[in-house]
């Protein structure tokens, strides 16, 4: 067609024309009563439940507004103790993950060759039937991976494997193993302590990203606006150690880049130059123990290494020394390395030189709430058991594998071999909500509930000091045809696993954790409080009795992310030292069990 | 000369009628039909509210404590019109919607445009009655829109009571 300038206009007007005829659509003009009226709904009223935030592993409180049955937005509990009222962007973006246009919206079994991502839809009915065949067929060669979950779950989920005789293992790409491998390693304590950067004066941070995914970043957000600014006449300095300015470095009074894998090592020179000025707050004796361990390398050679001259290494020594709270951390970038829990310890062992373990401002171990009878069963695993655990599918000690919230497949590094586990599992069962790259090589979907649909308990590990508990209760009636994976899980137990009736007692998810929340707060909460199980919203902390974690594994992180030349140089430099290490830690580990928690004696191992 | 009138004529004609087109559709959506007014089931506010003296709140009954008055759910309209003595073809109707479980499609009467802060609420608890603004109902066979509620008509009676009239009151 030729396009002459007068067709060219023709077709303008009819565009701009046409554009107009949108803006002359009759507005919706129907009221749609309710068939059946709810109780709890006022038109045009907003109801605020309370639940937590399980975005992540910090368990922060959260109180949902809820117009006409439907979440809107989602705002921080102030009466929390994690996060105090304040709630991250990811915790006020769990409402897409509800209204997700992607969600898997029921049941789907596989249609086609498996990771080709084609399902068709199937009732739950069928599910189950599909499901229940396979788990009597692979009885004790079953494996599940799930994101670490805490609570009654865990406690069901492991209920559950060990019904069908099977193996339970909680990933988290983001866990922090090697922090509590440093701790045991150092104070024999296998668990993640309070930084009390709140009161602390001197922060020296070793790419530990706090402001921004650190363990609970809410928490130590809250925590150091009261550092900088909550206490009258004292605005706490913050050193942050990074190679790169992240947004965390940005906000501290001094960021010096370092070269990336050598924080440990500057960590060891800070400690050598304490010691030489003599500014260490420990006794002579304790003085010629831990010498050793900063003898090995001259402070020339490690401010070459890690790109930090001998004057600053010296500087940092004197202000971290001379402060009167000073606290040292680790994470992040630090703990990027082959080297990570040696850097840990390096950094721990910071801390002992300025004596502020055990004291406000410092490091303090708090002891977990024990709920409902043990938290230990979510602790997470590392790349190296997910390996492992790969291999064995590759040797057909397990064939029948179920997936929860987890995408090994995105988040394991191409690195550590995993893929193993998916082809070689017979037969592959995903609970996740959305089609993943791990969830497209199922052969069933179960879906789960979106967290703000389902009842939910989180277990509070570290972090903060008070042993906390947070109760989570659904907000919304459920968009889709999705079932809680607590519901799943207690139905197959008593279908399809040789279970006795009593290991199941509870009709749903529902009941059960309801029983064992009335177990705890049956003689914690005082008869005359106003706070109850049956009121909605219940969302609380209690303290809880409770031994310190006993168990504690050697496993040490074998698989690494990556390595570079001057990450080697140090590797090999912490071989040569190793021993010296060791000997210092039993020696820390002593020094914990009998000076610095005589209250927790008995629950240290050894 | 005589070809250039029937052109003039045909362009005046073309914009005339696309004048009206337009028009129209503006009028559809914006202002009140009487077709848009006939509602799914033949209810009368004269009947309830006039000859068995139901309170307005009795059916409408988050006005008092919410933006919205609402409508009521189709269960209470049958916990009265469950247990009738004698059931019209229309009370049969209403019957109907409620066994196949669906809720009535009611055409909206009053409406205010998204950029308008209006409660309920608030317009009760200052000792107004419904009939002040949404006229005698129960004198009505078909309820019409008894007002414009356009800004200068809120804007009168603002002024009348003493009410505020400052710009974001309404528009916040």
């Amino acid at each position: 067609m030729d396009l002459n300038r007068r067709t060219f206009l023709h077709m303008a007007g009819l565009t701009a024309a046409g554009s107009v005829l949108p803006g002359c659509e009759r507005e919706v003009h129907r009221l749609i009563p309710y068939l059946l009226p709810d109780d709890e709904i006022v038109p045009g009223v907003d109801n605020w439940y309370a639940s937590i935030c399980q975005e992540c592993h910090a368990g922060c409180g959260i109180l949902v507004r809820v117009m006409e049955g439907r979440a809107k937005k989602i705002e921080g509990n102030p009466t929390h103790p994690v996060n105090q009222g304040k709630l991250c962007a990811r915790g006020q973006a769990a409402l897409q993950g509800l209204y997700n246009p992607d969600r898997i919206r029921g049941p789907l079994q596989r249609d086609g060759r498996r990771g080709d991502g084609t399902f068709k839809p199937i009732t739950w009915e069928e599910g189950f039937a599909i499901w229940g065949a396979q788990l009597r067929a692979h009885q004790g060669r079953t494996a599940m991976v799930s994101r670490p979950v805490s609570g009654s779950l865990a406690v069901l989920m492991s209920q559950f494997m060990q019904a069908g005789n099977g193996r339970l293992v909680f990933y988290d790409p983001a866990d922090s193993h090697s922090l509590r491998a440093a701790n045991r390693r150092c104070f024999g304590i296998d668990g993640v302590p309070q930084y009390d950067i709140a009161h602390c004066d001197y922060l020296l941070s070793f790419g530990a990203p706090f402001l921004e995914r650190w363990l609970s970043p809410v928490f130590f957000g809250v925590a150091y606006g009261h550092m900088r600014q909550g206490r009258p006449m004292i605005r706490g300095r913050f050193v942050h150690l990074e190679p790169r300015l992240s947004l965390t470095a940005a906000n501290a009074d001094r960021w010096i880049p370092i070269k990336a894998g050598t924080e440990g090592l500057l960590a060891l020179g800070i400690g050598q130059a304490m010691l030489h000025e003599g500014l260490v707050k420990l006794s002579p004796r304790d003085q010629q123990q831990i010498k050793p361990l900063y003898a090995r390398r001259s402070l020339e050679s490690i401010a070459e290494l890690t790109d930090v001259s001998r004057d600053e290494i010296v500087h940092l020594a004197r202000e971290f020394a001379q402060a009167a709270a000073p606290l040292a951390i680790g994470g992040g970038s630090s703990c990027a390395q082959t080297n990570e829990t040696m850097t840990l310890m390096a950094i721990n062992a910071l801390n002992l030189l300025v004596g502020n373990i055990g004291r406000e401002g410092g490091v303090r171990f708090f002891r977990p709430a024990q709920f409902p009878a043990s938290s230990d069963t979510s602790r997470s695993v590392s790349e190296q058991t997910l390996s492992r655990l790969s291999e064995e599918f590759t040797q057909g000690r397990y064939s029948l594998l179920h997936l929860y919230r987890t995408n090994p497949l995105f988040a394991v590094p191409p690195s550590v071999p995993i893929q193993g586990m998916f082809d070689r599992a017979q037969f592959i069962v995903s609970f996740s909500s959305f089609l993943d790259e791990s969830t497209a090589m199922a052969d069933l979907i179960l879906p789960d509930h979106s967290p703000l649909e389902s009842w939910s308990d989180h277990v509070q590990t570290g972090v903060v000091a008070m042993p906390t508990i947070g109760l989570g209760q659904p907000v919304v009636t459920p968009l889709h045809d999705t079932q809680a994976i607590g519901d799943v899980l207690l139905e197959a137990m008593r279908r399809f696993l040789p279970t006795h009736p009593h290991d199941v007692p509870a009709k749903d998810f529902y009941e059960r954790l309801r029983a064992q929340w009335e177990t705890l707060l049956v003689d914690r909460v005082p008869s005359d409080h106003p706070i109850g199980l049956r009121r909605r919203g219940y969302n609380g902390c209690s303290r809880a009795a409770g031994g310190m974690h006993r168990r504690h594994r050697s496993t040490r992180r074998l698989i690494r992310y990556s390595s570079n030349i001057s990450l080697r140089s140090f590797t090999a430099m912490n071989r040569n030292f190793r021993f010296t290490f060791i000997r210092i830690l039993r020696w820390a580990s002593v020094m914990a069990r009998e000076r610095i928690f005589p209250g927790y004696k008995s629950s240290l191992i050894r | 000369m005589k070809k250039t009138f029937w052109v003039g004529m045909i362009v005046v004609a073309m914009t005339a009628g696309i004048a009206v087109g337009l028009g129209t559709l503006y009028s559809t959506g914006s202002a009140d039909l009487i077709t848009q007014d006939r509602q799914p089931l033949a209810f009368s506010h004269e009947f309830h509210a006039g000859q068995l003296n139901v309170a307005c709140v009795y059916c409408h009954r988050a006005a008092e404590q919410s933006a919205t008055a609402g409508i009521p759910s189709v269960q209470l309209c049958l916990s009265c019109h469950r247990n009738l003595d004698a059931q019209t073809p229309d009370t049969n109707a209403l019957l109907a919607y409620w066994q196949e479980r669906k809720p009535i499609p009611w055409v909206r009467l009053q409406r205010l445009p998204d950029f308008v802060y209006f409660t309920h609420q608030r317009h009760l608890g200052t000792g107004l009655k419904c009939a002040e603004c949404h006229g005698t109902v129960e004198h009505m066979r078909y309820t019409p829109r008894a007002a414009t509620y356009e800004m200068g008509w809120c804007l009168s009676c603002h002024a009348q009571r003493g009410a505020s009239r400052d710009c974001w009151t309404c528009h916040k």
